[in-house]
């Protein structure tokens, strides 16, 4: 049976990586243009696909992480709100004009590490209630979307569409440098996260259980808490508002048969990283010449598969 | 491994009430022990305490183990000497019976680690020892109650510890498993742990446990055998029914207490 178990995980891996890497393909070869630019090519496809790796690695495994260390399956940045917190940072943070990347990506983090804290405190232990998370993450959510728009609209209406365009989820353009720095933090954040895989596989199941065999509940949510903020933050301020990546993907994973976070959070990062690039490069293909947010093509995935997992739990 | 309470007081940070209050009682190595009382006496409490589950600057007063105070120990080093069997699993997501059983390993590995042929054949003992063979491969979220309180077990014993401290042990259980859970329990007291279980079946309970602590509103009522502490009195005393209704026979078998209903 454990050889059954290993060779399945293989299969998937195996599965994922192929899928990895005709996402990358597919999305460096296709775009708004016919035929080959080299200059397109460099400073506009390649940017654009290590972006959206980088991204969907990222939030595929911030959500496997704090939906493990909650115990709770409808948690994604996304949908407990720190993804808008972040936003807002974002948003605040490039107003302040200093380098605009980095600016924004740390009053970024700052507003994401704040929402969790604050949700922490709020929650206090009901953290174990999926329904209260929720709705606090949704009441967080609309707040700081609102409050975020808001900021852009009366700081530089001209620019309007750029930013809300940005808001709902799309990869806007970034040099090479910095797209390759955003794919190393997120692997970097992926590599820590993986080395908490025992814990994790404890929370996963159950909170008393877990703190049976002798984890510290409360010292290991706060590091989860700062690497989920962290790499929600980066993706946020690089690619806008992108909901559901981080839910859709350990889900369907768990689902085919990944259930130790040994192998599920490697697995997330090359789903998650396979599902943002195609749904990128039908973000750019749809509506040619025009072009969708990513985060819209996230979401019509995405919601109807979050209302069936909702309706799962409730039974 | 000996458990020493004295004068405990324990207030939730939340709460206006103690939870516990002027607690002292100890518990020898090697002892089988009922904790009883009825529902919001504040058994739970007093068994997370004595895990360090709960932060330790809201209590006064000192639970130690060995003489030395549960403040002092890590919560690693707790858990490689006591098993907490919680009584019921939340199950968010669910993975096979054996590699929950292996979980309990954590406290005695490093934590990057993978699980060794020993921890595998630790789990796999635990699980047959109690007779759940069949089940390795199945997943936690198919089983019945009865079968999870038994991988429950599995989990504790596959822990090492020395005592195990087990919350709410046959709620839910038929007779059959009922049974079983206490027979495991009488089973690993003469392997030489301390048990202490929290039930409300106190017949059961009469028959296997030697001594009882019976709780009412935070604090010990009485504490000793079921022989001595079993009575009509305690029974109407403590979870408030009428003295008119109830009677402590004995068993003809056993020749150990046991509380009649008259109607």
């Amino acid at each position: 049976m454990r050889e059954k178990e290993k060779r399945l995980e293989f299969n998937i891996f195996a599965a994922l990586v192929l899928l990895f890497i005709g996402g990358a393909l597919l999305s460096l070869n296709v775009g708004a243009t016919e035929g080959f630019d080299e200059q397109i090519f460099w400073l506009l496809r390649v940017p654009r696909t290590i972006c959206a790796i980088a991204v969907g690695g990222g939030l595929a495994v911030a959500g496997t992480l704090i939906q493990a260390s909650l115990g709770n399956p409808l948690a994604d940045p996304y949908t407990i709100g720190i993804a808008s917190a972040a936003a807002l940072g974002a948003v605040l943070g490039s107003l302040l004009k200093s380098h605009q990347f980095l600016g924004a990506g740390v009053s970024a983090f700052i507003f994401s590490l704040a929402a969790l804290v604050f949700l922490g405190f709020w929650l206090r232990k009901s953290f174990r209630h999926s329904t209260e998370v929720l709705l606090a993450g949704v009441i967080v959510g609309f707040f700081f979307t609102s409050l975020a728009t808001l900021v852009m609209a009366l700081a530089d209406p001209a620019a309007w569409t750029s930013t809300f365009t940005w808001l709902m989820g799309a990869f806007g353009p970034l040099s090479l440098s910095e797209a390759s720095a955003t794919l190393a933090l997120m692997c970097i954040a992926t590599v820590i996260g993986w080395l908490h895989w025992k814990p994790l596989d404890l929370l996963s199941v159950d909170e008393l259980s877990a703190e049976s065999v002798g984890l510290n509940i409360g010292a290991f949510r706060r590091r989860v808490f700062i690497l989920v903020a962290l790499m929600t933050a980066v993706c946020v301020s690089v690619a806008g508002v992108i909901g559901f990546v981080g839910l859709i993907v350990p889900h369907t994973l768990r689902r085919l048969g990944l259930r130790r976070h040994f192998t599920l959070i490697p697995a997330s990062f090359l789903g998650g990283a396979a599902l943002i690039a195609c749904s990128d490069v039908a973000a750019r293909v749809v509506a040619r010449p025009s072009e969708l947010p990513v985060g819209v093509v996230m979401a019509l995935m995405g919601a109807p598969f979050f209302l069936m997992i909702a309706r799962k739990q409730e039974r | 491994m000996q458990l020493t309470i004295r004068n405990l007081d324990y207030r939730y940070p939340s709460q206006k009430n103690s939870a516990l209050s002027g607690i002292s009682f100890s518990i020898e190595t090697g002892s089988y022990w009922c904790l009883a009382g009825p529902n919001g006496s504040g058994k739970s409490t007093l068994l997370r305490l004595a895990c360090g589950f709960l932060p330790s600057k809201d209590l006064s007063g000192e639970i130690s183990w060995n003489s030395k105070p549960v403040q002092q120990w890590t919560r690693l080093e707790l858990a490689r000497h006591i098993a907490f069997v919680p009584g019921f699993l939340k199950t968010t997501f669910s993975i096979s019976v054996l590699n929950f059983v292996l979980q309990a390993r954590y406290p005695w590995t490093d934590y990057w680690s993978r699980p060794t042929h020993e921890d595998y054949s630790i789990a796999r003992s635990a699980i047959d020892k109690v007779g759940i063979a069949g089940f390795e491969n199945t997943s936690l979220a198919s089983l019945s109650l009865g079968e999870l309180q038994l991988v429950l077990i599995a989990r504790a014993i596959a822990q090492t510890p020395k005592v195990l401290l087990f919350d709410e042990a046959t709620a839910n259980l038929d007779i059959k498993y009922q049974q079983k859970v206490f027979m495991l329990l009488n089973a690993l007291k003469n392997e030489g742990m301390t048990i202490l279980v929290v039930s409300h079946d106190l017949n059961l309970a009469a028959e296997f446990c030697s001594n009882v602590i019976w709780l009412h509103q935070g604090s010990v009522y009485s504490a000793g055998s079921f022989e001595e502490t079993l009575t009509t009195k305690l029974i109407a005393d403590i979870y408030g029914v009428d003295d008119e209704d109830i009677s402590i026979g004995k068993n003809p078998h056993s020749h150990k207490p046991k509380l009649f209903w008259r109607r």
